[in-house]
């Protein structure tokens, strides 16, 4: 396994909690899971195509549901919306990132249940910040 | 062709993760920060008058939790509740077991982090079921 994991050890990490947390970094991006879901973003950074169908459909969203949104912007912009979001759905670049990301999390969940077995806790939860946005 | 070959990560199987996280869990649990976490409870469990505390916190919080809801506590149960906040917050094994939480809470958000810059994915949200990542 290379050590592209392995710089800045926390300063209340022990030399071995480092070492096994950089063990796990390293086989997580290394299984076939993170790894297609990884290249899938890859992809999709270089398809500006699908970048902009993202871009647009997201710009659109915050418009249409801000709350100064008059009905008749609604109306005349939501067909424009909908259209996005079929394209979204058809798009192969898209929907391979967006099914890579669902298998990724799942399998995430299926690491971190087998962590939580054993320590009697939910690892996930003491993991993430307060201020932890997606 | 060979150094294609040679530079292509190594791909970690599903069982190698688990038994990278595995092994991780057993350095994890072997940190002074998790031992202090389980030798704290044991403490709090074992402490009478920090588990009356807690009963009668909580019982008081059950007794006001419709009222809580709808904003309408009124002052002297605001002033009881507060009091047997204090109380139990006072202890020193309660106290001793918050720290101890906090402590192991701020190592496993370091933790956390490596993982996520690993797989792309914060790991604390994608493990949180029915969050905003599903």
């Amino acid at each position: 396994m290379d050590r592209e994991f392995r710089n800045n050890k926390p300063d209340m990490f022990t030399v071995e909690l480092f070492d096994a947390t950089s063990d796990l970094a390293e086989s997580l991006a290394h299984s076939e899971v993170i790894m297609r879901f990884t290249n899938s973003n890859q992809v999709l950074i270089n398809d500006q195509d699908a970048q902009r169908l993202v871009q647009e459909a997201n710009e659109l969203h915050q418009k249409l549901y801000a709350k100064d949104a008059s009905r008749d912007f609604m109306r005349e912009n939501f067909p424009r919306y909908r259209e996005l979001q079929n394209q979204i759905a058809s798009n192969p670049v898209l929907q391979e990132q967006s099914e890579a990301q669902e298998m990724a999390i799942n399998f995430l969940r299926e690491v971190n249940q087998e962590i939580s077995q054993l320590l009697g806790i939910d690892f996930g939860s003491l993991t993430r910040r307060p201020d932890a946005t997606c | 062709m060979d150094n294609l070959t040679l530079n292509e990560p190594e791909v970690a199987s599903k069982s190698r993760v688990m038994e990278v996280a595995r092994r991780f869990t057993e350095t994890l649990a072997e940190t002074a920060q998790y031992r202090a976490l389980e030798e704290t409870y044991q403490a709090f469990r074992q402490d009478g008058e920090a588990q009356a505390a807690y009963t009668a916190l909580q019982t008081k919080q059950q007794t006001l939790r419709m009222v809580t809801m709808l904003n309408a506590v009124g002052e002297e149960d605001r002033l009881a509740l507060k009091q047997l906040e204090d109380q139990f917050y006072g202890l020193k094994s309660v106290q001793n077991y918050i720290q101890a939480q906090e402590t192991l809470i701020s190592m496993c958000q370091e933790i956390g982090d490596i993982l996520s810059d690993a797989v792309g994915l914060n790991f604390g949200l994608a493990c949180r079921v029915g969050g905003c990542c599903g």
